[in-house]
């Protein structure tokens, strides 16, 4: 280097004063979420300003759409970014984020009805990228700030108050000019249906993979021979793409139906559900396979030995130790399908399946991006939806060490 | 029952045939006690038994006889095929040669199962069922036989008195307990349906030395109290000697001696036995087979007390940390004779 010297290194003081009562844990993270929900209301087009829904707008700063409302909007999410700072109590800064993030939404929505006025009916105001950056940071944020309440249920119920101020402020009427809002309006029973239809697809996909996967994992759980073989097919399933995989169902499938037409009746068909169904299930197999391969093996070799030298048979010593041992990590593997199966249907909206992903694939074939908005929202709020409402399930099963009551010893021992 | 007695007084039980009578003392191999077709037969017997496992010999032409109400010890360095002779109790392992004979009874023609539930097993880990909790892994037996709530909540009660573990203890999960409790609960857990036979493998190798030793006090206890017939398996030979009222030593598959710890403690006695117990040292365990009484001298003397049911290890360590060569013998209603260094040295057993 032909620099000068470079400074002879000082003690660094610390950036941040930590406090006593809590590991500081984290908090570098939600003061950069902050930092992000501040730079995208700053420096990111927040709005976008176009004349119809297809055609591209013009990019406005938060200062420009917002007008003198946009120092209220930045002094509420400035407040929520510094809030890991401030000595205040988790709740409070949690109470912080999920204002800041009501404002901006209230603020955006109310901004619409200002930029349209005086304009063809036609003009729209979609959402820009500095809006769905400082959402998102602020609802991370808002997680974060949850998850150091450090109670159960407190993300689960972030989501809900999230998903609550959203509905309450729609509701209102606040939102009905932006873009997002006029398009679910024309569309809305189209979308709702195929809602309905992705929920089903999943569900079916679902419920395929695990009427594979509990025989499969059971067979090689007991044999090594079994385990390699559903191994080795199911992998390399994985290593098909979907849309390759649904591309090798549809051929497969018409010769099949050709073969034995009598499968028609039955609702099966080489486009559309079936292929979906069958692909996404196969993929699922796998991880549902692992699970309940891992989770069986869960039990402890020693307990299981001594299980069997107490003179429990193989029948119930699956019963009464491998299955209730294996319950969450099945439902862990459980819950990763399922947030799987919701994003892999969406591909089905190529072949015909229907659901949510037509509905995405329609917007970009017309390069409508609030059409696109309109399905892809959905899919995210189901997969997340889907996550929470099972990810109670591994808790229930691995929970009541902690709340066991001590109980009086003959109650217990009669209660066997 | 005299069963926890250490001075194995009672009858003649370990038999031992085909074991060269040349290196084992003659009080050690003992053909007595009744005949396999006789009105008593022993708790377990084992009849020329060999085990294999992909074709290594693990066992190989064991005969072993255990009497009700001793506790056997099988001792050796590990891979002598001490565990695998307790499998074959259970039928855990099946011999490939000869007759494991248990209560009289050829269990190969018994169903596994049945008799499995009808004798305790201690493993060294434990081995409870991690998501029940204390008084569900002990009343598992009970359970299976089918017995009526009522009586299953009194025999856990009574368990965990007898293994002296808090009755607050019953709804605790196995990840909540020191490995001293939950050794305890595995004990009472092998107690549960009353077997008469307990095997024990390694029963204390996971725990540390100071809860190790309130164990194996607590084990002879249970032994005195419940008169069950224990065979246990041991790498540690001072705890063989501790507890065994029947010793069987192991190597190489195969059993080098049995008989009373006295007895196999003799200086005259095999090499590797010998070896076993401390060569040299061996001496100074024997002290613990002979009570102060059993030496101990008329006269009063003035000197640093002793009881008389103590052990002579016990009265050496107190003269050797007292730098004293003479105790006074006094039991709970005074003093009653005086133990020299020279008796204790010339008179032990």
């Amino acid at each position: 280097m032909a620099g000068p010297a470079p400074p002879a290194a000082a003690p660094v003081p610390p950036v941040l004063p930590v406090p006593a009562d809590r590991p500081p844990s984290g908090r570098a993270l939600r003061l950069t979420l902050g930092a992000i929900a501040l730079a995208g209301l700053a420096l990111m087009p927040w709005v976008t300003l176009a004349p119809n829904r297809l055609l591209p707008g013009q990019g406005l700063s938060a200062l420009a759409a917002l007008g003198p409302g946009a120092w209220l909007v930045g002094g509420l999410v400035a407040a929520a970014a510094l809030a890991p700072l401030a000595p205040i109590r988790p709740g409070w800064r949690l109470a912080l984020a999920l204002a800041a993030a009501a404002g901006i939404l209230a603020a955006t929505g109310l901004c619409a009805e200002r930029l349209l006025a005086g304009r063809p009916s036609a003009a729209r105001v979609s959402l820009g990228a500095g809006f769905w950056i400082a959402g998102a940071a602020l609802l991370l944020l808002a997680l974060e700030e949850a998850r150091a309440l450090a109670r159960r249920g407190a993300a689960s119920g972030t989501v809900a108050a999230v998903a609550g101020l959203v509905g309450l402020v729609g509701a209102a009427g606040v939102l009905d000019r932006l873009s997002l809002a006029v398009e679910l309006r024309a569309r809305g029973d189209a979308v709702l249906a195929a809602l309905g239809q992705h929920l089903a697809l999943s569900a079916a996909a679902l419920a395929l993979a695990l009427a594979l996967a509990l025989p499969l994992g059971w067979a090689a759980f007991r044999s090594p021979r079994a385990e390699a073989a559903v191994s080795a097919a199911l992998g390399a399933v994985q290593v098909v793409p979907a849309l390759a995989l649904f591309g090798l169902l549809i051929p497969l499938l018409a010769a099949l139906l050709r073969g034995i037409p009598s499968l028609r009746d039955l609702g099966l068909g080489a486009i559309g559900p079936t292929p979906a169904i069958l692909g996404v299930g196969l993929y699922l197999a796998l991880p549902l396979v692992r699970g309940l391969v891992s989770g069986l093996r869960a039990a402890d070799p020693d307990a299981v030995e001594a299980a069997r030298a107490m003179g429990m048979g193989e029948a119930r010593i699956t019963a009464e130790m491998r299955i209730p041992l294996s319950l969450p990590v099945l439902a862990g593997a459980l819950r990763v399908a399922a947030v799987q199966s919701i994003g892999l249907v969406t591909l089905g909206g190529l072949i015909g399946a229907g659901g949510l992903g037509a509905v995405v694939f329609e917007g970009m074939s017309q390069l409508a991006p609030d059409l696109i908005l309109l399905g892809a929202l959905p899919i995210v709020a189901l997969a997340l939806i889907a996550d929470a409402l099972l990810g109670v399930l591994p808790g229930v099963a691995s929970a009541p060490i902690a709340d066991a009551p001590l109980a009086p010893v003959p109650a217990r021992g009669a209660g066997v | 029952m005299s069963g926890a007695d250490p001075n194995g007084s009672g009858p003649a039980a370990v038999r031992v045939s085909g074991a060269d009578p040349e290196r084992s003392h003659p009080a050690a191999v003992r053909v007595s006690g009744p005949d396999p077709d006789g009105s008593s037969p022993a708790a377990v017997r084992l009849e020329g038994v060999s085990v294999a496992f992909g074709g290594v010999m693990a066992l190989e032409d064991v005969d072993l006889a255990v009497e009700a109400g001793d506790l056997a010890v099988l001792v050796g360095p590990s891979g002598s095929g001490k565990s695998t002779l307790l499998r074959c109790v259970n039928r855990l392992v099946d011999p490939v040669r000869g007759r494991v004979r248990v209560r009289g009874r050829d269990i190969a023609g018994m169903e596994p199962a049945a008799l499995r539930r009808s004798i305790g097993y201690v493993i060294q880990s434990v081995g409870l069922f991690p998501h029940r909790t204390v008084a569900q892994n002990i009343a598992t037996v009970p359970r299976i036989l089918g017995w009526p709530k009522a009586r299953v909540g009194e025999r856990v009660a009574a368990l965990l008195a007898l293994v002296r573990l808090e009755p607050e203890l019953a709804g605790r999960r196995p990840a909540e307990l020191s490995g001293g409790q939950a050794q305890r609960v595995g004990l009472a857990r092998a107690l549960a349906a009353d077997p008469d036979i307990l095997l024990m493998d390694e029963p204390f190798g996971a725990v540390d030395p100071i809860v190790r030793r309130t164990l194996r006090t607590e084990l002879r206890r249970i032994h005195a109290e419940t008169g069950k017939t224990i065979l246990l398996v041991t790498h540690d030979p001072v705890e063989a000697l501790e507890l065994a009222t029947r010793l069987v030593v192991l190597r190489e598959g195969r059993v080098v001696a049995a008989g009373r710890p006295v007895d196999l403690t003799d200086a005259a006695g095999d090499a590797f036995v010998r070896d076993l117990f401390g060569g040299d040292t061996m001496a100074l365990h024997r002290l613990r087979f002979t009570p102060v009484s059993a030496v101990m001298e008329p006269g009063l003397v003035d000197a640093p007390a002793i009881a008389p049911d103590a052990t002579l290890r016990e009265a050496l360590a107190r003269m050797i940390a007292l730098r004293v060569t003479r105790l006074s013998v006094a039991g709970a209603a005074g003093p009653v004779g005086s133990l020299a260094l020279d008796a204790l040295v010339e008179r032990h057993r």
